[in-house]
């Protein structure tokens, strides 16, 4: 099966560019997210895949066959949209059967199929059923039996999971990677869309960062995740996103540092030869602050605005010298709104150029 | 002063034949964050319908020691705000001077309560903008000062920010935070998201099948979950569920044996079935062979964001799985681990019931 391969694509809603200029190649046979908040473009650039929508420019290949002007049907194409949009006259099965319908597969064929996708998503007693007896993460599964099950080049996988509640998105996410290694997936274009960097994170070889409209990174998933690569992915990839300090080199002595306020100063004499310029930006993970010090930590004080405790943990959102700050601990404990100090371990910063917004190296003294 | 209190509080819609909520006995009192939280259809909406005085139902409830059986909704001291927010067609400061236009106050006294509240809520740039208009999280904001606005003592939150867009919804959180530090009365905020609970509680009703499981602080509800259902619902992964038999005064999981626990010997000694939970956190693993841990085989790991890994084991002959959540930096998918099972963070429950043995 074929390489999808996007040239140049634009796309404008009166007046307004939802597309600039996307370009991608994405292999068959890699699991792929499309990772970005709400109006980043996934949506569309999965319709214009799809030929539900038209560009205003560029061209669309599926290996050597340009398909921009194949209408939707011809494109052996297979979504998942957002809201499961089940026929609500139809019975599960005939909702299943339904793409294997349009295309006349013989009766036989199309039981032998709806019937192994039901095992496979573990909906076998709902067959008989209409979909207004379905519960909210029983529809979800109907509709992915109803993307799945037949043969197609590319499947678009449209946030399959939003909406529904987050005890059922937990169990999916582990489910869905097995789901999808099912024969006639795991040798197509597979293209998941997601807002959730934890999805792409556990489900995904490869992502695509998204925002406004334009793609700000494509990438290994879990390479990029540990090490990011630019400004903007350090911005957009995580949520909350990873935390950013302007700061600028300056000299103390014999000693080189980066210095974004009193408290936030780096001794970087090691690092000289990879520091040709004044500006820089210091990015901190949102895991790297800590209620004890360990080590050489450096004292930060905080002003607090809300802890958002989670079982998994706590989220910290803080203000630091009129800027938003987002810390993370790995337990739930709730603190009072107010002053708060961390440590910071000066061995968690990634510094990047400011002009260029790439990663030069992560601080290690 | 403020309390309401629920005595053996039941309600069907069908007439008995199947009951949303079920022997409900609960306190909430004054200056209390309280969460009502559970999976749709627990009966967490019906159960705050029957504080607003919207719902029939059997049993009794009191504000105040007060009977509220015959008293109507708008004699009830309560506001509430909905899960779609509803805003009257003007502006921002009509929709919050709306509630209490015909309260006889001095007009410079109505005008202070709603810039107060809009100081509060963060609404000044947009109070003369027309409500309607606004975004849902906007529109959800307004209602919110709508409701806090009279001086109501009960406050009811019906999932407020479920149909709030996801980059909105920590701003409303923290405003609500806000607004339940600054006025001292009695929330009640139902939810499905157990972090909402955790954000904007101090004590959880964890609710299925129209019955509380637990009403306890949320700390406490953490670390010893009444119920496996609450185990499981709370948390994420959720508690790991094994089932063992008690064989020669040991917990036997078919390929692996754990010595029992003190607290549970009593239990363990008369009971031969059980089931026992514990949290995908509280396990060390380790990559090389300890006393007293326990051979797995790592399946898959999932990275799950802010440097914790999920790791997926199953056991020597695969009869048990398990999630472990944490760092793990030294473990790798498809290799051989050692896990040991801390005592202290065993608990075990009633096979037929779920229910916690101690």
């Amino acid at each position: 099966m074929p390489t999808l391969r996007i040239q140049g694509v634009d796309k404008s809603f009166s007046g307004e560019k939802v597309l600039d200029n996307i370009s991608l190649e994405v292999r068959e046979g890699t699991f792929t997210t499309i990772l970005g908040p709400a109006g980043a473009g996934k949506t569309t650039l999965m319709k214009i895949i799809a030929g539900t929508l038209k560009p205003e420019k560029g061209k669309i290949h599926l290996g050597e066959k340009e398909i921009t002007a194949v209408r939707p049907r011809f494109r052996r194409i297979a979504m998942i949209s957002q809201g499961y949009n089940l026929y609500p006259n139809l019975t599960v099965y005939e909702n299943i059967a339904s793409p294997l319908r349009a295309e006349r597969y013989p009766d036989s064929e199309v039981d032998k199929r709806v019937t192994k996708q039901a095992d496979i998503l573990r909906i076998r007693h709902l067959l008989r059923k209409q979909p207004h007896e379905l519960s909210g993460g029983e529809a979800q599964r109907v509709a992915l039996g109803r993307a799945l099950v037949r043969d197609a080049d590319i499947f678009l996988l449209d946030e399959p999971l939003t909406g529904l509640d987050y005890k059922l998105r937990e169990g999916m996410t582990y489910e869905l990677k097995e789901i999808l290694k099912a024969e006639n997936i795991k040798g197509a274009v597979l293209l998941y869309a997601t807002p959730n960097y934890e999805e792409a994170l556990s489900m995904s070889k490869n992502t695509i960062l998204m925002n406004s409209g334009k793609v700000l990174w494509y990438g290994d998933t879990l390479e990029g995740y540990k090490s990011p690569p630019s400004l903007d992915f350090a911005k957009y990839f995580y949520s909350p996103s990873m935390n950013l300090f302007d700061c600028s080199l300056k000299r103390k002595n014999q000693t080189l540092f980066l210095v974004a306020s009193k408290e936030v100063s780096l001794p970087v004499t090691h690092l000289k030869d990879k520091l040709p310029e004044e500006e820089y930006v210091l990015g901190l993970p949102t895991h790297a602050f800590h209620f004890e010090r360990t080590k050489n930590m450096m004292a930060v004080t905080f002003s607090l605005t809300l802890a958002d405790v989670t079982p998994a943990g706590t989220v910290l959102h803080m203000e630091f010298e009129g800027k938003r700050i987002n810390g993370y601990l790995p337990y739930p404990k709730d603190f009072p709104r107010g002053s708060l100090q961390l440590f910071v371990d000066p061995e968690d910063f990634f510094i990047f150029m400011k002009k260029s917004g790439l990663l030069i190296t992560r601080y290690r003294s | 002063m403020a309390r309401v209190e629920m005595k053996d509080v039941s309600c069907s819609y069908d007439g008995g034949m199947t009951y949303a909520l079920r022997n409900v006995d609960m306190t909430m009192e004054q200056e209390g964050r309280y969460s009502l939280l559970g999976p749709s259809g627990c009966g967490k909406t019906t159960l705050l319908k029957i504080i607003a005085g919207l719902l029939e139902y059997t049993g009794d409830v009191y504000f105040d020691g007060q009977n509220m059986r015959e008293v109507p909704i708008e004699d009830r001291s309560i506001a509430m705000v909905f899960q779609s927010p509803v805003v009257y067609p003007m502006s921002v400061y009509e929709n919050l001077l709306f509630p209490i236009r015909r309260e006889k106050l001095a007009s410079q006294e109505r005008e202070r309560r709603v810039r107060e509240i809009s100081s509060i809520l963060e609404l000044d740039p947009i109070l003369d903008a027309p409500a309607h208009k606004l975004g849902p999280a906007d529109r959800q904001t307004v209602a919110l000062g709508r409701a806090l606005i009279k001086e109501a003592k009960i406050i009811l939150l019906d999932e407020p920010l479920t149909s709030i867009e996801a980059e909105k919804r920590l701003v409303l959180r923290t405003k609500i935070k806000r607004i339940q530090e600054e006025q001292h009365k009695v929330f009640i905020y139902v939810t499905h998201d157990q972090s909402e609970a955790l954000t904007l509680s101090d004590r959880i009703a964890v609710m299925n099948e129209g019955r509380i499981l637990q009403f306890d602080t949320k700390e406490h509800i953490y670390e010893h979950p009444a119920y496996l259902f609450v185990g499981y619902f709370m948390g994420s992964p959720g508690m790991n569920m094994l089932e063992g038999k008690a064989k020669k005064g040991m917990m036997d999981f078919v390929d692996f044996t754990l010595p029992v626990p003190p607290d549970y010997e009593e239990y363990i000694g008369r009971h031969e079935e059980f089931e026992m939970g514990i949290r995908p956190e509280n396990f060390t693993v380790s990559t090389r062979k300890k006393r007293d841990f326990i051979p797995f085989y790592c399946m898959d790991i999932q990275e799950k964001g802010e440097g914790l890994r999920i790791l997926y084991l199953t056991s020597k002959e695969k009869r048990n799985e398990l999630k472990a959540v944490g760092t793990f930096p030294d473990i790798k998918s498809g290799s051989e681990v050692w896990v040991l099972f801390p005592a202290g963070k065993i608990r075990i429950y009633d096979k037929e019931s779920g229910k916690t043995v101690l």
